[in-house]
């Protein structure tokens, strides 16, 4: 009994065991039960043996069959064809002879190692079956090594087993002729489910392309021309040309590729010539794909280009994609970072139809693509894919698949020492013992940056909430302003709360301003950037403010992100004092505002920014909705002071007779940056002494005695004195409690700027 | 049940599917366990793998104790009414 059934993809976390998910009321249909083999039928009698899976609650009743894609190469059928599923009987092999690539060197018997991971799949004979065999550096850049199968026993479709003999050939691969299936040739060899998080953008290509070449009857019917051109654009890395190669794998089209600079020519004409033999090619071997990568490298908007070559090219472009001539079953990829470098004439209906954009993967997405790329991969104990999604912020496909393949070569050089590389085959034990740890993963990722922020990423501080002493109430606050929006989202959206756009962080000089940053940009898990004022000014009209436009849009691609300005005042003085600049400064705090509150939202960006001259920043910029929290850092008090005071000599080895309580009450006035000065000069007093004492010999065995003591402390005490006076501290104050009444006074507030 | 991992570092495969009258787990444990008897006792399946080494037990906690298990060709089922 067969039944026609509608072939789907499987999500990618299930793809490569050989599985097809069959809905339920279809299995009743066919009398199967989980496990159960079953026979897919596609075109030109091409068959593939699955085993049954159950399938997606949100399939049920639908007669839908979910395959990977190696399962639709096998069988020929694609996304959405109709397939015959029939149950299948399968006898377990006694006997499978396998070919194997010439290629390969493995020294010992693989065949415990074939049996191992080829057990429970269906194979037939003259089938190519991939076998991850641990990692790929071996199998000559590949992840899995392409094995043929000769011959077996008994012949028909069988499953391997336990008790399956496997012998090698002496034959290699290449010498076997396929005997039917098999994956065509020339055509590009990535599947839909080797994308990861892109799904509702791939939903959308494939309706734009695989739609009218499988049926162009539905357009007819419908009265219209079927789109032609399609152009994907996104930052560098997100998937582009991997989803029109799947696309061209998946659809069976004849695959045209143009890299931008090959086509060009040094001879009149030429250039054009061959983009229009590309076109004809195509034409011929309709239905077709013609790919152009860096699009924009070839159809650069023709009004700003200086050659006459890159006219004459997008013109003939131009005429190719929309031209007189019918150019019949033949659809245009384009794939750009850079869509508004493009000739706009390209750009409208008729060329590209349509224009998909392709982000930043989200967690789910990173997720997904974590799974694409661990596949074939032997993962350790305890490996949580999902953690990794979390703490990749801004990760792009490309960074993912860096990220699990330097976790893997990690794990490679572990087992290096063991490897002689002298000798021209590796152990298949040694291959077999290869696992990646979670440790690998997390070297790893230490190393890899997501590209996008490369040019601007400082690395995220060591410092945590544990290390700032003191400084409760602020600590909370910047808590609630800056980790919260991120933790509980939800909560937020419930309460119909926003999240604060800015924090500015004021205070005396010293009293951990920076320090609080570095905790929030560790602690709140985003990307962090960190800009120094100064480094945003540039000699030439109009770049400097592009430099804080530039910063925020990377930020915006990159979210969640903490954007840190340490001494804003610097950036963002007052409008309409300074003179001497030429209005830099004013553009630049214009163009602050603008970013911080404009047009475009800012999600999940927040703003921090630190000064001791707060009376000095513009006061648009303080108003809510842009540095709308004002947190002030104040001069330590006894508490404080004795919690900064645990905090640096929590490592020191003190003497018994040093009592913090003490030494906090004798410090009035003393910030964090003087605490630390005094804990340090203590130390170095008595390393002082010590060193004095005894010989360079002795140094290294009594260290372990010495201990900071009273004396010390109290010495250091008379070196540093404390930055803050009274009159300082009630200057800022005083600046507190104008914040506190709000923004509409502080401008007209002129007559305590006590610091001018 | 999410992806767990078995004592020999090789993940097990396992998916959880909710439908409307009931829960199906299935857990691929690939068909070097053609040999295999799967036994639901107080909340726990006992899978019993015969290979050429000799037996294998593996232990798979159910969310409930009402729940029908069966393994074919090295795909455990098991079925809770919802």
């Amino acid at each position: 009994m067969s039944t026609k059934l509608t072939v789907k993809p499987l999500k990618q976390k299930d793809a490569g065991r050989g599985l097809a998910a069959v809905d339920r009321a279809s299995m009743q249909e066919l009398d199967l039960e989980n496990g159960d083999y079953i026979l897919i039928g596609g075109q030109d009698g091409d068959r593939a043996v699955a085993r049954v899976w159950p399938g997606y609650p949100e399939d049920d009743g639908r007669g839908v069959i979910r395959i990977d894609g190696r399962l639709r190469q096998e069988a020929n059928v694609g996304i959405d064809d109709r397939a015959s599923v029939e149950k299948a009987e399968v006898k377990p092999a006694s006997e499978i002879t396998i070919a194997t690539p010439q290629s390969l060197r493995i020294q010992g018997n693989i065949g415990p190692l074939v049996r191992d991971r080829l057990s429970g799949q269906a194979i037939t004979q003259g089938q190519t079956v991939r076998v991850g065999f641990g990692i790929g550096p071996m199998s000559g850049g590949g992840r899995e090594i392409p094995l043929k199968i000769a011959d077996t026993s008994p012949s028909g479709t069988v499953v391997v087993t336990d008790s399956t003999e496997i012998t090698i050939s002496e034959k290699p691969a290449e010498q076997i002729h396929e005997g039917g299936g098999g994956a065509s040739e020339g055509s590009p060899d990535v599947t839909y489910e080797d994308i990861g998080g892109l799904d509702r953008e791939l939903e959308q290509v494939r309706e734009m392309i695989e739609l009218p070449m499988r049926h162009p009857e539905l357009f007819q019917q419908l009265g219209i021309e079927p789109p032609k051109g399609v152009l994907l654009h996104g930052p560098p890395g997100t998937g582009k040309t991997l989803m029109a190669k799947a696309v061209a794998n998946e659809i069976d089209a004849h695959f045209d590729t143009i890299s931008g600079p090959e086509i060009m020519s040094k001879y009149y004409g030429e250039s054009e010539e061959r983009l229009r033999e590309v076109f004809e090619e195509a034409e011929e071997n309709a239905p077709a794909i013609v790919f152009i990568d860096e699009l924009d490298s070839i159809a650069p908007k023709r009004g700003e280009t200086s050659g006459d070559v890159e006219r004459r090219v997008v013109a003939q472009l131009l005429s190719l994609m929309d031209g007189l001539e019918e150019r019949g079953q033949v659809i245009v990829i384009g794939a750009t970072n850079r869509v508004d470098a493009i000739d706009p004439a390209l750009r409208r209906g008729g060329r590209f139809d349509r224009e998909i954009e392709i982000g930043v993967p989200d967690k789910e997405g990173r997720q997904e693509i974590l799974q694409v790329h661990t596949r074939g991969m032997p993962l350790a104990d305890g490996i949580d894919l999902e953690r990794y999604a979390e703490n990749t912020h801004g990760f792009v496909g490309a960074d993912i698949a860096t990220l699990t393949r330097e976790a893997a070569m990690n794990a490679l050089r572990r087992i290096r020492p063991e490897l002689d590389l002298e000798s021209q085959e590796i152990d298949a034990d040694v291959l077999d013992a290869l696992q990646v740890t979670a440790e690998d993963f997390k070297t790893a990722r230490k190393g890899i940056e997501p590209s996008a922020l490369r040019e601007v990423f400082v690395e995220v501080p060591d410092t945590s909430w544990e290390q700032v002493g003191g400084l409760e109430d602020t600590k909370e606050r910047l808590r609630e302003t800056i980790q919260w929006p991120l933790e509980y989202p939800e909560v937020f959206e419930a309460m119909d709360l926003d999240a604060a756009k800015g924090v500015l962080l004021y205070g005396p000089p010293g009293t951990g301003k920076t320090l609080l940053a570095k905790a929030v940009a560790n602690e709140a898990e985003s990307n962090f950037i960190s800009i120094k004022g100064p480094e945003l000014l540039n000699k030439f009209v109009g770049e400097s403010e592009k430099g804080v436009r530039e910063v925020f849009s990377k930020a915006r691609e990159n979210a969640p992100t903490v954007i840190f300005f340490d001494e804003i005042d610097s950036v963002a003085g007052e409008r309409g004092r300074q003179s001497g600049d030429s209005g830099v400064g004013e553009r630049m705090v214009s163009q602050l505002l603008t970013e911080l509150d404009g047009l475009e939202e800012l999600e999940d960006v927040v703003v921090i920014a630190t000064t001791n001259r707060p009376d000095l920043i513009d006061s648009a910029l303080l108003r809510p909705g842009r540095l709308d929290r004002h947190v002030h850092v104040p001069v330590p008090d006894e508490e404080a002071r004795r919690a900064i005071f645990a905090v640096h000599t929590r490592e020191k080895p003190l003497a018994d007779d040093v009592d913090l309580d003490e030494l906090a009450e004798e410090t009035e006035g003393y910030v964090g940056a003087d605490i630390e000065a005094v804990c340090r000069e203590a130390s170095m007093a008595a390393t002082r002494e010590f060193i004095n004492s005894v010989g360079p010999e002795e140094a290294l065995d009594s260290v372990g005695n010495v201990r900071v003591s009273r004396e010390h402390f109290e010495q250091a005490l008379g070196e540093v004195n404390p930055s803050v006076t009274a009159e300082t501290r009630e200057r800022y104050e005083e600046i507190e409690q104008r914040f506190d009444r709000g923004g509409a006074e502080l401008e007209e507030d002129n007559v305590s700027r006590t610091f001018q | 049940m999410t992806p767990q991992h078995r004592t020999d570092g090789r993940e097990v495969f396992a998916r959880r599917y909710e439908y409307d009258d009931e829960s199906v787990i299935a857990i691929d444990l690939g068909g070097e366990t053609t040999d295999a008897t799967v036994d639901v006792i107080d909340g726990t399946a006992i899978v019993v793998i015969e290979t050429e080494e000799g037996e294998r037990q593996e232990e798979f906690d159910l969310p409930s104790e009402e729940a029908r298990a069966f393994i074919r060709n090295g795909v455990l089922t098991i079925e809770v009414e919802a």
